[in-house]
């Protein structure tokens, strides 16, 4: 059986070094969902942020929680609330990147029509409350649970699943009704 | 509509980063994680050390590490000459190590203390993994300048970036001391004279697969290193009885002092591991998934 993430954090109480085991099993995917939200350059930084932030409160880990993953998205999203702002400028430079398209006349196709979806898409995500964007991305792109999402931000189940609710609609109202836009999406 | 995945799209093009490109983070973290060791080996450290540290101290206020604060704490200087016999007695254990030749075209299989395994391209061409949390993430290989993107565990049509072969196995590195020192200082992590640096890319080197001869000089190039320490009735990382060398730790303004620490097996001088943990067994396979 694999050792869980509690039993290494344990260990790492009396055994600092052997926290290394954490970063090596999470630091791939923490480092992808900054970058993703703050870019490459950023998440270089913060991920190291995010790790030593996670060793510096090991003794406060619940060792009940044998998967460490929310605990470590969780003090991540923290570090990118301090980063509020270039978030929001880095969705709105999305909006203006037009990609260097090389292929297939209907691969082509279907790329530009969902580069036109990705203008309003980023716009919409841009202006959610940084809250409702934490857990609509924490779903959509980390696909963690509403339950680890729970444990993640330290909110109950119910409140992660109003606010998805209303990110979603948001979403969904900034994207107007896209219909033909999809259809041509899912047939590419 | 499926906002969620209209949402999902948009992130779809950001890869996981490579254990080269974590590696300046785990660094980070590491230095953090040797700056807090467990209190049973600080009580045993101090113990064994007291008067030895003071003379660490003198050497690294000097900055430059010389022989000139023995003189001014005014004790003799036997840990000097100590580590020097030390790590020259590795080398000659080193020499004497059973050692196959890999072929390009294999794996380095390691697997880590707590279970994680990973298998990378010896010359750094092929198409390697690491196992995690989702299963096997595949490191691709740098073939012809470029690279394959991934996503997961799926490769992305159309996107390649530049690289340049990072292989497991270096085989052209050198077999003598002499030659051995002006690799370290052609290829140092630190600027002329950092001796902390120094030893951080000993360390490095010393826990990847490196020939016999090519340890040998390694440990004999350390050994030319001045300011060295040597703790004898010592443990390493994992309570083995050891003996040990001590880089200097650095004394920059706002740094923690993190000692570089490298264990030799007492009676074999068989080189255990250091400060990050235990040597990791390595072992060549022929494919990806494929275990000793």
């Amino acid at each position: 059986m694999t050792t869980t993430d509690a039993e290494i954090i344990e260990r790492s109480r009396r055994q600092p070094e052997a926290f290394a085991e954490i970063f090596d099993r999470h630091a791939p995917h923490i480092q992808r969902y900054l970058a993703r939200r703050l870019g490459r350059e950023v998440a270089d930084d913060l991920v190291a942020e995010t790790f030593l932030a996670a060793f510096g409160k090991r003794e406060r880990y619940d060792l009940g929680r044998a998967d460490a993953r929310p605990w470590l998205y969780g003090i991540a999203t923290n570090l990118v609330g301090q980063h509020r702002r270039d978030e929001v400028r880095r969705f709105r430079l999305r909006e203006a990147a037009v990609p260097d398209e090389a292929g297939p006349a209907d691969l082509v196709a279907t790329r530009v029509t969902a580069q036109a979806l990705r203008a309003p898409l980023a716009d919409a995500l841009a202006a959610l409350t940084a809250e409702d964007r934490d857990v609509l991305l924490l779903v959509a792109w980390e696909e963690l649970s509403y339950e680890e999402v729970a444990g993640a931000l330290s909110i109950p189940v119910g409140t992660v699943r109003s606010r998805l609710h209303r990110a979603r609609r948001k979403v969904r109202e900034a994207l107007g009704n896209p219909t033909a836009l999809e259809e041509l999406l899912s047939n590419g | 509509m499926d906002d969620l995945k209209l949402v999902r799209d948009l992130a779809d093009d950001t890869p996981l980063p490579t254990a080269a490109d974590l590696a300046p983070a785990r660094a980070r973290l590491m230095t953090a994680l040797a700056a807090e060791q467990s209190p049973r080996t600080r009580r045993n450290r101090g113990f064994v050390l007291a008067g030895a540290s003071t003379l660490a101290a003198a050497a690294a206020v000097a900055a430059v590490v010389t022989l000139a604060p023995v003189d001014v704490v005014g004790g003799p200087a036997p840990a000097v000459a100590g580590a020097a016999e030390v790590l020259n007695q590795a080398a000659a254990k080193a020499r004497t190590e059973p050692f196959v030749e890999p072929r390009p075209d294999q794996f380095l299989y390691a697997r880590s203390a707590g279970g994680g395994e990973s298998w990378l391209s010896v010359d750094g061409t092929r198409d390697g993994a690491v196992s995690g949390p989702d299963g096997l993430t595949p490191l691709p290989g740098c073939r012809d300048g470029v690279r394959a993107v991934y996503k997961g565990t799926a490769i992305l049509p159309n996107l390649s970036e530049p690289c340049e072969p990072d292989p497991a196995y270096k085989r052209d590195l050198p077999t003598t001391a002499d030659e051995m020192l002006a690799y370290l200082n052609a290829t140092a992590s630190g600027g002329p004279g950092n001796i902390n640096a120094r030893g951080k890319d000993v360390m490095n080197l010393a826990g990847s697969l490196v020939k016999p001869d090519a340890k040998a000089a390694l440990f004999e190039a350390a050994a030319r290193v001045e300011g060295l320490e040597v703790v004898r009735n010592t443990q390493d990382t994992t309570g083995r009885p050891a003996v040990a060398i001590e880089w200097p730790a650095p004394v920059a303004p706002g740094d923690k002092p993190q000692k570089t620490t490298l264990y030799f097996d007492p009676a074999t001088y068989e080189y255990l591991g250091n400060t990050w943990g235990p040597a990791e067994e390595m072992s060549i396979v022929d494919a990806v998934g494929q275990r000793p």
